[in-house]
């Protein structure tokens, strides 16, 4: 009863024509911005903020939410097309999406990521319909030593995203947890390897990290082989998804909805948590794992399910406890306060037109996004049908405007070009990226949070133990470990993987 | 219609106050000017630089842009501005977090208060809110105290980092009532907060629009105010004052600063751009409904009030042996 009253309610706000017109401007804007490097989706919001001035409440965030999942959207296509991902929860559709386009199939990929994301989204925002009330407290119980506990979850999670050996996942969890701890220390202040530079001061930027491992690395690759290959296959059957696509990514979408919706529910963290964990799900749970990081399907609609639910699902504690997914939310909250509306327990309740007026456009949203993709994708492949001669110097030189406008730093164009030839070295020894990326998104949150429980704790480690929800969380994490090692999946030697992926014929 | 009436009030008022009439005298701004927030977007100095950049933008025909530049507890932005040319082009909206609390707890601060500003204006001012989880037996600042007494060391406060405001005040509070307590640090004021709704953390001190909501929603509750009268946005809470604690009366204010030398006649229509803005119909409510109080200091008093306030933080941080570590 409550629930169809929320959704019909949301519906009527979302489908007016002044908001129809300010979900369609946000998707629009959103998608350009995320697919032209150089100014992103904070950016574009911080400078729309003062024309919300003079908008109406809801119209407001059903636009800045537009322009922000437009974008998370438009950052997995950078992912598939330019092994480029935009955002911490598009890393792992590089995974599988950029084999996928190098065989020819962009434009399946492309489809079928577009619309797991719709699919995803239906799914969750029915969940969040039903059961918000009961969610938004959950988050709440959640203290520093439960996050501890879900963030070391996460990690070993990751570690079997990769057919990495363990020694070697474990290795990339900690180089990433080391390049993580660059910047300001929480309780004193100080500053830890910052070197005095001013952009680390506050931590090493994630665009000038996932653009240096990954669309740095991939041009230094292609740049030193001699044969130059002239361009990426393109042809008109790879643009549709197949028969097969879709026979084998229905599962996965629904796992990864389930999942996503589950973990959107944490704040600050949720959407990039379930795109990792939804693809080492999805690797784990096929029936030829070898497929994966060669360009299977599974690996580019589970993970992109889970993201798109958890982006969904995110709004529970973001609206609900005032804690933002990322920068760009933080700044659609502030614009939310200049309305008079203060995020906190009270926002579905004092404004319930809003809240759920919101979903609902997200909803909408994502069934625009749908339409106004899968028009473009011939228009993308096409583009990758370019000579590498040519397609090449316009990435880099955008990939150096999107690395700068982060922070308006030229050594972070320097500390991705570093990682550029780090991540070379990577593909030398066979070292998968993922877990380090993930690792270094993860690194304050697992500090901070273990130094917080241990000055609750007097110091004392136990109380990750005495805690039941970390408890409970630790204890299925290390079920997990040990599964998998009674299990014992073949763990595949990654050189001569690599060594294959990087000779794949054109 | 608000851009045009903020547009008339601009114009009334450069009109009408013939002492700065001088102002008028330079065509400045002949190109974007830039105003540095050295914190993150969404927060209260980026919403009120953005009020304030929008409504100058329009009123001078001229961009007026926000630009963030976060770190160090504030402290990088605001040493870009510091070393920026001084030509009215480069400015910095500032919290008072790294103008008078951050240069009174670290030892080596890269630009000096008040050398290194011209003070142009502030804009408005809030006091923090002191709330305790709501599930302890508190509900006012004596049983606050008799319960931190029976409970030494077992007392958490969260704040929205290290070095600022909302980690100073409850510090000092501490040592003044003689209280053991620890600091939870956390990276913002809405972490923070939350984890006092939650019961991760005992209390906390945080700005009212922040902590309004679990107020409301029961989960918190508020004991204090810091401010010197008591806050719109909670008209029953006491101010610490009425409690019998004048020492520790602290409110934070937000204001516009230029780099040291940046020409008097470019200060001066700044300084009347900010006061425009301030005055015009509408903004004290828009400002209250956010928990600020409009304050309009400028020049000397604003230079006045921001020394007073950094000696205040420096006498604190010493007597109660305060030091943030390192660099």
């Amino acid at each position: 009863m409550d629930f169809l009253q929320s959704l019909l309610m949301g519906f009527s706000v979302a489908m007016t024509p002044e908001n129809l017109l300010f979900c369609l401007v946000g998707a629009t804007v959103g998608t350009a911005v995320g697919v032209l490097p150089g100014i992103g989706p904070v950016t574009t919001i911080a400078m729309l903020i003062p024309l919300t001035f003079h908008m109406p409440a809801i119209g407001s965030l059903i636009m800045l939410a537009g322009i922000y999942y437009g974008a998370n959207h438009a950052g997995s296509t950078t992912a598939i097309m330019l092994n480029m991902p935009g955002e911490p929860s598009s890393v792992v559709v590089c995974l599988d999406g950029y084999p996928l386009a190098k065989k020819g199939r962009a434009g399946a990929a492309l489809a079928m990521s577009a619309v797991s994301s719709f699919v995803a989204g239906c799914v969750a925002f029915m969940i969040v319909a039903a059961l918000s009330p009961q969610l938004s407290h959950i988050a709440l119980a959640f203290g520093p030593t439960e996050y501890f506990a879900t963030i070391v979850m996460a990690l070993i999670m990751a570690s079997i995203l990769t057919d990495d050996s363990l020694l070697t996942t474990l290795g990339m969890c900690m180089i990433g947890l080391l390049i993580g701890s660059i910047g300001t220390d929480l309780t004193t202040g100080d500053e830890r390897y910052a070197f005095g530079i001013p952009s680390l001061s506050d931590g090493a930027n994630f665009v000038a990290v996932a653009v240096g491992l990954y669309a740095f690395t991939e041009i230094i690759e292609y740049s030193g082989t001699t044969a130059i290959r002239q361009k990426m296959s393109f042809s008109f059957r790879g643009l549709v998804p197949s028969r097969d696509d879709l026979a084998r990514s229905w599962k996965p979408i629904m796992r990864g909805t389930a999942l996503g919706s589950a973990f959107g529910i944490f704040p600050g963290t949720g959407p990039m948590l379930s795109s990792f964990v939804g693809y080492s799900m999805e690797k784990r749970l096929a029936d030829d794992p070898s497929r994966f990081g060669k360009g299977a399907i599974e690996g580019v609609v589970g993970p992109e399910a889970a993201a798109n639910a958890a982006a969904i699902t995110h709004f529970i504690p973001m609206l609900t406890l005032g804690i933002p997914a990322g920068a760009a939310m933080a700044i659609m909250l502030g614009a939310l306060q200049i309305q008079g509306i203060a995020p906190g327990p009270g926002v579905m309740t004092d404004h319930p037109a809003l809240f759920w007026g919101l979903i609902a456009s997200m909803w909408i949203g994502n069934l625009m996004l749908l339409v106004l993709n899968l028009p473009l994708i011939g228009l993308w492949v096409r583009l990758l049908g370019m000579p590498f001669h040519v397609l090449y110097p316009p990435i880099i030189a955008f990939s150096c405007i999107g690395v700068y406008s982060e922070q308006n730093s030229y050594f972070d164009i320097l500390f991705a070009a570093g990682l550029g030839l780090l991540g070379i070295l990577f593909r030398i020894l066979g070292a998968n990226p993922a877990p380090l990326i993930l690792s270094v998104v993860l690194e304050p949150l697992l500090e901070q949070n273990f130094r917080r429980a241990m000055i609750i704790g007097n110091g004392d480690v136990s109380v990750f133990l005495k805690n039941p929800i970390s408890l409970g969380i630790l204890l299925f994490t290390a079920a997990v470990m040990i599964y998998f090692k009674v299990k014992k999946k073949t763990i595949i030697d990654d050189v001569v993987n690599l060594d294959d992926k990087a000779r794949e014929p054109a | 219609m608000i851009l045009n009436k903020i547009g008339l009030a601009l114009a009334v008022v450069t009109s009408t106050l013939s002492g700065y009439a001088y102002a008028q005298g330079t065509d400045y701004p002949t190109q974007n000017v830039r105003i540095i927030v050295p914190f993150t977007p969404g927060g209260g100095t980026d919403l009120t630089a953005r009020i304030v950049a929008d409504a100058l933008s329009k009123a001078w025909g001229q961009s007026i842009v926000v630009e963030n530049r976060p770190g160090a507890a504030s402290q990088i932005g605001i040493d870009y501005v510091a070393k920026a040319k001084p030509d009215g082009y480069t400015l910095l909206w500032s919290s008072a977090d790294g103008i008078s609390v951050l240069p009174a707890v670290k030892p080596k601060m890269p630009y000096k208060i008040p050398e290194s500003f011209e003070f142009v204006s502030t804009f408005s001012s809030f006091p923090l809110i002191l709330g305790v989880y709501s599930k302890l037996p508190i509900t006012n600042m004596k049983e606050f105290i008799d319960y931190a007494k029976a409970n030494p060391g077992k007392m958490h406060y969260s704040s929205s980092g290290a070095g600022g405001g909302g980690h100073l005040q409850p510090a000092y509070m501490a040592k003044e009532l003689g209280l053991d307590v620890k600091h939870v640090p956390y990276d913002s004021a809405a972490p923070a907060t939350v984890a006092v709704a939650g019961g991760h953390a005992e209390f906390t001190d945080v700005a009212p629009s922040t902590v309004s909501p679990y107020i409301k929603d029961g989960t918190i509750r508020a004991i204090a105010t810091s401010g010197r009268n008591r806050t719109i946005l909670f008209p029953d809470v006491p101010t610490v004052s009425e409690l019998g604690y004048p020492d520790l009366t602290e409110d934070f204010f937000y204001g516009m600063y230029a780099p040291a030398g940046t020409p008097a006649e470019i200060v001066a229509k700044l300084r009347d751009g900010v006061q425009s803005v301030l005055k015009s119909p509408g903004m004290a409510e828009r400002l209250r409904a956010l928990g600020l109080e409009p304050l309009g200091l400028t020049g000397e008093e604003f230079k006045a009030f921001a020394v007073a306030d950094l000696n205040r933080w420096t006498k604190i941080a010493k007597a109660i042996d305060f030091q943030l570590s390192g660099q």
